[in-house]
């Protein structure tokens, strides 16, 4: 156990000297964690808008001024020439045009139902869907508040839909998203490290020197794992006071819950990374692998889509990825304050996971070295 | 001059051939990449798990509770009595949201000008959660508006038109931001650790000692990568065309012209990363950290960015995926053309030099 010791000082002195490597292991994450969170509030707002205005009449004005109200909505552009609606979505100045028809106040009261035109960039659906939505829900604010005035002759027989939000009551997406940041970052930092620190020593020999040392197998592994597992968690404390104190997450579950999950789930990263070094010859393989890996874990763990929306014959692939299993741990322990029972579930998937990583990666690593 | 620079180009791609293994995987991976995200990554809601709770239980309440069942984006899992029970089953993650039907629903959508309706929302997920506003009044207003009589009442008609994407395919959308994402980390990778690499081992000296200039290797290691680039960017490009039946509005001439400049952007920052890093594990820690998450959250490709606060705006200007991202979009579905899209490519080749000339300069500096 002495040696095992030593091999983790060594580690800790070789981060050390390349000092560009604390500052890539502690310091990107954490920076990038904190300008990241606010880009991806994800809250569609500002959409920019272009709006033509045919009628120019009282009426038509009222419900332009509706629509520059709100926040939803950044009118960008006024025009009152129709072929404005085409010209400023081409030149993507606009991702959406509302134009109201001419003769708009007049065929109100003559009970004709003008046709508002609401044109969108449909690129992203999401957003055309929303933006559109939008502006319905502005016109029907609108429509409301016409009754009164006399314009609308009787009440409408309506169903208010009441919502109350639980957990993240204004729907925030930075609650949702910060967390799932988190367990990214750490994921590429530990599954790097580890791998990239043994493929190395074999590139330039010194692997083979560690093997002829009294050092056993099993005390090589963990020397080269518990350093990064360290550094791992050092990352996660960190990361989880940027979640507290920047962006206010009000961390309702267990922070001893965290940190025990969390070392579970490093273990799976850290297997993953010493796999990956026993497949790779030289460190610009690994490092392909390494990014493969790291994005299929991204695009795959339902970190900015329901998993649920994957087609049948894909989703079964989230089974193996552990990212799935401790983005859903890390976001449902922080936001619904998850204890131990509720997550019983991604807690055995993980511990199964770190079991069979570790030691596939061991069984790998003796068979390289023998 | 020309010489020398020709010396280096052909150092490089001897380089580069004498691993085709790793060449093997540099084409083999992106295009992989490209159809399992595009599948994966599907942005259309539907089939929302829920319960409902109906409080009422007259025929207006059923007759209500059928449009949700009958609608594609919501799923009735349950229907129990108390919303005791919600809180459970969110724990549980069974469903997203209750619908709860008060008592005299009935007789208030009958008699009264509003009847409520009550949605109680597990927002953890404000993805979901929102989707759940919005489609449960939707379905509300659409409901409330079926009746001829009230539909008569309602002064204003909407139309809408979506333009470039009529059929709102999410894939429209998702897989040319895949191609350039993707495109982004594989040409950094590439490059980052050339420069690395020749330093660790030491040829960086010999290099240094022979008359070749600085700028001459830059740009030596640059122009065998953006061929390898290039073939990789069409092999991608005919892949998401193939698989997603992405169509190819615009000029197809104008937007590999301009996937050049786009490659060339990004092999720029894989260079000067590696002019900055003493080792190869260092250059490739930074490169991966450096492209991957940006690329991703501060390009456009999934989170709008004119949503943004303006302080984090600012950086996406520095993100050569945002350029490209329009510039791709823009030409396979809005048929946009090459004076449309100046101000990316000035942007994308101003940032690309840039990168190169810092990437021979710390190079200078590092003889002395």
């Amino acid at each position: 156990m002495k040696a095992l010791k030593y091999i983790i000082k060594k580690e800790f002195i070789q981060l050390r000297r390349t000092r560009a490597m604390i500052g890539i292991t502690l310091f990107m994450p954490i920076f990038q964690l904190v300008i990241l969170g606010f880009a991806v509030s994800g809250d569609v707002i500002h959409v920019p808008t272009a709006l033509i205005d045919l009628d120019n009449s009282r009426l038509s004005r009222t419900l332009s001024g509706k629509f520059e109200n709100t926040r939803y909505l950044d009118i960008k552009y006024h025009s009152r020439n129709l072929r404005d609606s085409d010209r400023y979505l081409e030149e993507n100045k606009a991702i959406l045009a509302i134009t109201i028809p001419r003769n708009f106040e007049q065929d109100i009261t003559r009970g004709k139902r003008p046709a508002i035109m609401v044109k969108a960039d449909a690129q992203n659906t999401n957003i055309a869907l929303t933006g559109s939505g939008y502006v319905r829900r502005i016109l029907q604010s609108w429509i409301t508040s016409l009754t009164p005035g006399g314009v609308m002759p009787v009440a409408l027989h309506m169903i208010n839909t009441e919502s109350r939000v639980w957990y993240n009551p204004e729907l925030k997406q930075t609650w949702f998203m910060v967390p799932g940041i988190l367990v990214l970052l750490v994921t590429i930092i530990t599954m790097l490290l580890t791998g990239l620190a043994i493929v190395r020593e074999r590139e330039i020999g010194t692997l083979e020197q560690l093997m002829v040392t009294p050092i056993t197998r099993t005390e090589l592994i963990l020397g080269k794992t518990i350093p990064f597992a360290i550094i791992g968690m050092l990352d996660m404390a960190l990361a989880l006071a940027v979640a507290k104190v920047i962006y206010q997450i009000p961390i309702t579950g267990s922070v001893f819950l965290f940190f025990g999950l969390a070392l579970i789930y490093i273990f799976c990263t850290l297997g993953l990374g010493i796999l990956v070094s026993t497949i790779a010859h030289t460190q610009q393989q690994a490092l392909f692998l390494d990014w493969y890996i790291m994005v299929f874990c991204i695009i795959m763990s339902g970190f900015f889509l329901p998993l649920e929306n994957m087609p049948k014959f894909i989703y079964p692939l989230t089974y193996i990825n552990p990212v799935r299993y401790f983005m859903t741990i890390v976001r449902e322990l922080f936001l619904k304050g998850a204890g131990f029972a509720d997550l019983l579930g991604p807690t055995a998937a993980l511990t199964g996971l770190a079991v069979i990583l570790m030691t596939a990666a061991v069984i790998r690593f003796n068979k390289r070295l023998g | 001059m020309i010489r020398r620079l020709f010396a280096i180009i052909h150092k490089e791609i001897n380089h580069i051939l004498r691993d085709p293994r790793t060449l093997i995987v540099l084409f083999a991976m992106p295009a992989t990449m490209v159809v399992l995200f595009g599948f994966a990554l599907n942005m259309d809601i539907e089939h929302i798990p829920i319960a409902v709770i109906d409080r009422d239980n007259t025929p207006e309440s059923r007759d209500f509770i059928r449009a949700f069942t009958g609608s594609k984006y919501f799923s009735v899992k349950y229907r129990i009595d108390t919303a005791d029970q919600v809180e459970n089953l969110f724990r549980n993650r069974r469903i997203k949201a209750a619908l709860v039907i008060p008592d005299g629903f009935g007789k208030d959508f009958a008699d009264r000008p509003e009847a409520d309706i009550q949605l109680l929302v597990d927002g953890s997920d404000p993805t979901y959660g929102q989707a759940v506003v919005n489609y449960a009044s939707a379905i509300a207003i659409t409901y409330s508006v079926s009746n001829p009589a009230v539909a008569r009442l309602i002064p204003v008609d909407i139309r809408d038109i979506f333009l470039y994407n009529p059929d709102l395919k999410g894939s429209n959308f998702i897989t040319p931001g895949l191609v350039a994402v993707i495109l982004m980390m594989a040409c950094a990778l590439l490059t980052s650790i050339t420069i690395a690499r020749e330093k660790e081992t030491g040829t960086m000296d010999v290099l240094m000692v022979s008359p070749v200039r600085p700028i001459e290797i830059v740009v030596g290691k640059v122009i065998p990568y953006v061929g390898v680039s290039l073939i990789n960017a069409v092999f991608i490009l005919t892949f998401a065309k193939l698989v997603f039946n992405i169509p190819l509005r615009g000029d197809l001439v104008l937007l590999l012209g301009l996937s050049v400049i786009y490659v060339y952007c990004a092999l720029g920052i894989g260079l000067f990363i590696s002019s900055i890093a003493k080792t190869q594990q260092v250059a490739m820690m930074a490169a991966l950290v450096a492209t991957i998450m940006p690329s991703i959250l501060l390009s456009g490709f999934m989170f709008p960015i004119f949503s943004m606060p303006a302080a984090i705006r600012i950086f996406t200007y520095l993100v050569p995926a945002k350029y490209y991202l329009e510039i791709i979009r823009g030409i396979l579905l809005k048929s946009s053309t090459f004076s449309q899209l100046q101000g990316q490519v000035l942007f994308l080749a101003v940032l690309g030099t840039a990168f190169v000339i810092i990437a021979s300069l710390r190079f200078k500096t590092r003889v002395h």
